[in-house]
């Protein structure tokens, strides 16, 4: 019996950073914030009150889409999900079933491979339920204010094949919706989860078998979830060659991924099958999209560079490395920060390959502007061009000339050097170090 | 004067205007009717005690305002802030909106003083008032019968002077039905005509508030007052401005309506009041309906399965008791509900009635392009008595057959009194038309209310 | 045509995912009360639908979005009026199983 391949598939959610709510105009920032002090009657889920839906949300969702190649169909609405639970204030949460925003698309990995997209579409976040025991009482304390902040979901065809593609992707998606400009995607923070569903395929003498899928919860870390499916493909191994269940139509499961403890547990199952009875949300028009609509999401999408454009891009401006040119489009600030520099560089001889370097590693102060970060490595460079040997001999010079700062040094005032340094800068118009003085001092 | 609440909205605003009377008196007239006769009707839920306070305010100010101190009776399932809305359900007995509804503030806005919240069948499932969570109201021309409903405590107080006008809901005939049993004038607006953000939903698509008044006049002037589009109701419209067409009206009479399954003192009630109508400016052709034979089926699976949705918030935990309080009839269209929607069920149910429902609004498209209106009966049969269809659901739901499918194809229809059966029974009639057509419909009542006096009928209570 | 019959076991399933604990008593009386609406409604198998596309937009709207602007809300006192129960700011429920 050996382990032929394994197949994971990703449903990724992501809270888009608009202002308002999706279907109310209560704020959507609602990390950090007290407790239901972001609520209003649509949102709480109150007798009488309606859902209005947040254009920038829908429009947002649908740059994600375009930014993965989605197709965006013309006609779409959006859907009643009805389900109990006291997270979910109407009982139905408003999702989209049959048509969503987005349909297809792909995400590119480094190695080539392409991850098939199923559908990206727009829902609403519920309320935060928290554990608690009160005066010996178990209680849970539900929070409204991220009731109603807008959800997009991204599913993933089942075709990733090991914990690290996994790893990729999700890393890949946050760059990509990050870039975007439409969401924080911090994981830990909640405002991008993921759900990997994990099942393997098991060769034993020539046949093939397939083990019942997983949905892996309770993952906050890109690193939690490769963990995860790496210990789920194992016990899903194990428990294959123990009871030999093979996957059917019913018996998906749900295990909740342990940090402390490196294991996936069974989360208990819903005494009902699921029936969601999706229905059209009735108090929601329909949304169709004219052809003037569809091009100009597709402008807008135009006028954005993407992480791999950028990458591409950056090789060939640049001639930097492909190490390099990842490293800076990593982030999209960072990009931004290192051309701003290049333009700065380009006045005072500084390459952009110079710039990269110092970047990359680091070697300038943190919060430089781009001008700053440019006359650093400018000078950086002139020290290099000054022979060590006469900046040597010139600060042994100068030395001998103030015995007092010598004194001053010895009797615990490094600062008296300072003097030394302004001497040396005069003279040859480089920086030493106060170290590098203290060291020339017998 | 003590019989100041015996005026319609328009006489009292004359009376108001002229300083007959005070807006107190107005007020303490409809307050001490209230007193006399409720015992015997149960129309209210609660009546504001703030409302004398608030008629003398108004005195004080001169408000100049449309309905300046005029009272008005609300609906349960219509939320006003601060004042308790039950629903007319045990469920929501101690519930206080934060907020109110969009045509609740529009009335005040307009200067209406809230006199009181009517009863109604629990949610507004019904058409008796009998599923109310605190009793049945009475009917004010026999307290052996119903009211109708679900709007029925609005009617009775309309009806009963407990109030110069009201706001009742039509889901399926809810505010017509009620209208015709009690003998006043109602309207079922136009889908998207009234705001419904406020309203306790009960079928989101077909859900519309509107006004239940004494005459065709009082309830052209409340919906125009209440209508328009709402930022708050992505399905409410702005009403387009047209005018009143020339020339004969054509109305039609469908066969349908007027068929064997309808009591014979309200199809001749009905037909002789079509005949009260001049024939140099009315046309009158019979027209067929025939998919209007299935609203009744269309209607009990299309409401109870966004009912079953719609009632998933109740749950006890951030307002109202749970879910074991609700009514009998409550828990019956839930449970009906989830059940066409669930899988398996959904396409026989659900999606085949949303074609039928196509199929009923293209029949009346179609009838509307022969003629501008439709007339017929409003309910099958004159006010039937308490107790007479409790046992059994199913026939309770077939009173609904005349009016449903105004609310499935989302078009205004009126019920204007238009006679009495034997026993002294009100009987409606009921005019329907296109969408956006209640400037006509309007039109057409008030020439009715201008050549007969069934209107001016007062029970005697 | 045979009768939609709804057995009180569908019965008790339907009020299950309705959320809704109802007793002997009661799934005796639905299940006999829903069988009848069910045979009812069922009539409607009669009319041939054809290609009749479903009714479900109404007055026929489309597009009908909010911008994205923040409004003042309910505050807490406000949002918790009505709760059964409330601690510090949060409304409280007796423990939920953790999902």
């Amino acid at each position: 019996m050996e382990l032929s391949k394994t197949i994971i598939g990703l449903e990724v959610h992501i809270e888009l950073r608009t202002k308002s709510k999706m279907f109310c105009s209560c704020s959507a920032d609602h990390f950090g914030v007290e407790p239901n002090t972001q609520t209003c009657p649509v949102c709480l889920g109150l007798p009488g009150a309606l859902p209005v839906p947040n254009e920038k949300a829908i429009k947002d969702t649908i740059v994600i889409g375009l930014s993965l190649g989605s197709t965006i169909p013309k006609s779409t609405w959006f859907d009643r999900k009805n389900y109990f639970y006291p997270d979910l204030p109407k009982g139905y949460q408003i999702s989209q079933y049959k048509n969503p925003l987005c349909v297809g698309g792909s995400l590119e990995l480094d190695s080539g491979k392409k991850i098939g997209i199923t559908r990206a579409h727009l829902e609403e976040d519920t309320a935060k339920l928290q554990h608690a025991t009160i005066s010996g009482e178990e209680v849970s304390l539900i929070d409204f204010n991220r009731s109603g902040v807008p959800l997009v979901e991204i599913v993933s065809e089942p075709v990733l094949s090991t914990s690290d593609e996994a790893k990729e992707y999700l890393e890949k998606l946050q760059q990509l919706v990050r870039y975007l400009g439409v969401s924080d995607a911090d994981m830990e923070k909640g405002s991008m989860r993921c759900e990997p569903n994990v099942n393997i395929e098991i060769k034993e003498s020539g046949k093939l078998y397939r083990t019942p899928i997983t949905e892996l919860k309770n993952i906050n870390s890109f690193r939690f979830a490769k963990r995860a499916i790496d210990y789920e493909v194992q016990r899903q191994f194990e428990e294959f060659k123990e009871k030999r269940e093979e996957m059917t139509p019913g018996n998906k499961q749900t295990r909740g991924w342990d940090e402390t403890k490196g294991i996936t547990v069974l989360q208990r199952q819903k005494e009902e099958a699921k029936d969601y009875r999706y229905f059209p949300e009735p108090d929601i028009p329909p949304i169709v999209w004219t052809d003037e609509d569809l091009k100009s999401f597709a402008t807008r999408i135009k006028e954005i560079e993407l992480p791999k454009e950028k990458r591409q891009r950056f090789l060939r401006e640049y001639s930097l490395s492909d190490y390099q040119a990842r490293i800076l489009t990593d982030l999209k600030e960072q990009a931004e920060y290192y051309e701003a520099s290049v333009r700065a560089g380009k006045e005072k001889g500084v390459s952009p390959l110079e710039i990269a370097n110092v970047v990359i590693n680091k070697r300038a102060g943190k919060d430089l502007s781009p001008e700053e970060l440019v006359e650093f490595i400018a000078r950086e460079k002139e020290i290099k061009e000054v022979p060590e040997e006469e900046i040597n001999s010139l600060i042994e010079k100068y030395l001998e000339e103030n015995p007092d700062i010598v004194r001053s040094f010895k009797e615990g005032k490094p600062q008296a050097l300072g003097k030394i340094i302004g001497l040396v800068k005069k003279e040859l118009g480089v920086i030493v170090s106060a170290d590098k003085i203290a060291s020339l001092i017998k | 004067m003590d019989s100041l609440y015996q005026l319609s909205i328009l006489e009292a605003k004359e009376g108001i205007k002229k300083g007959s009377f005070s807006r107190e008196e107005l007020v303490k007239s409809v307050l001490s009717r209230i007193e006399e006769v409720e015992p015997k009707l149960n129309s209210f839920v609660s009546v504001n005690k703030e409302a004398v306070k608030d008629a003398r305010k108004k005195d004080q100010e001169k408000e100049d305002k449309a309905l300046s101190g005029i009272p008005v009776a609300i609906k349960e399932v219509l939320s006003t802030i601060d004042i308790k809305t039950t629903a007319s359900s045990r469920v929501l007995e101690n519930y206080y909106p934060a907020y109110d509804a969009t045509v609740v503030a529009k009335l005040k806005e307009n200067g209406a003083i809230l006199i009181g919240k009517t009863n109604c069948d629990a949610f507004a499932f019904g058409a008796s008032t009998e599923n109310s969570g605190f009793g049945v109201s009475k009917n004010p021309y026999d307290l052996e019968r119903v009211p109708g409903g679900s709007s029925g405590g609005s009617a009775s107080a309309v009806a009963a002077g407990e109030t110069i006008f009201a706001l009742g809901t039509d889901t399926g005939g809810s505010i017509r039905q009620p209208a015709s049993f009690c003998s006043i004038t109602g309207l079922k607006p136009t889908y998207g005509a009234c705001s419904r953000y406020g309203l306790l939903a009960m079928a989101s698509s077909l859900d519309c508030p509107g006004p239940m008044t004494k005459t065709a006049e009082d309830a052209e002037t409340v919906f125009n007052l209440i209508k328009g589009k709402d930022p708050k109701d992505a399905t409410s419209v702005d009403f387009p401005e047209k005018k009143l067409q020339t020339g004969k009206i054509r109305i039609g009479l469908p066969k349908e309506y007027f068929s064997d399954g309808i009591d014979k003192e309200v199809k001749e009630a009905v037909l002789k009041a079509v005949k009260s109508f001049p024939e140099k400016d009315f046309e009158f052709t019979y027209v067929s309906l025939p998919n209007t034979g299935y609203a009744i089926e269309v209607y009990y699976i299309i409401t109870p399965s966004e009912i079953s949705s719609n009632m998933a918030r109740y749950d006890g935990i951030r307002f109202g008791k749970e879910r074991k309080y609700f009514e009998d009839e409550v828990k019956r269209r839930i449970m009906l509900g989830t059940y066409t929607l669930s899988a398996g069920y959904i396409d026989q149910f659900y999606l085949k009635a949303s074609k039928v429902r196509r199929l009923i609004t293209n029949d009346l498209e179609n009838a509307f392009k022969k003629v501008d209106l439709i007339i017929g009966p409003v309910s099958p049969t004159p006010p039937f008595k308490i107790g007479e269809k409790t046992d059994d659901p199913l026939k309770m739901y077939l009173g609904d057959i005349l009016t449903a499918s105004a609310n499935l194809a989302g078009i205004p229809g009126i019920s204007v009194p238009c006679g009495f059966a034997d026993k002294g029974l009100p009987i409606g009639m009921q005019i329907m038309g296109p969408r956006f057509s209640e400037e006509l419909i309007f039109f057409v009542s008030k020439t009715f209310q201008t050549l007969t006096n069934w209107h001016k009928a007062r029970p005697k209570i | 045509m045979p009768k939609q019959v709804l057995t009180e076991k569908e019965v008790k399933h339907i009020g299950k995912l309705s959320n809704l604990e109802l007793s002997e008593k009661e799934t005796q009386k639905f299940s006999a009360e829903l069988t009848d609406i069910l045979d009812f409604v069922e009539n409607l198998s009669a009319v041939d639908t054809g290609e009749t596309p479903a009714l479900s937009n109404i007055n026929e709207k489309t597009n009908v979005f909010r911008e994205d602007e923040v409004r003042p809300g309910l505050t807490q006192k406000q949002a918790l009026k009505n709760a059964k129960e409330a601690h510090k700011g949060f409304f409280k429920v007796p423990a939920i199983l953790k999902e």
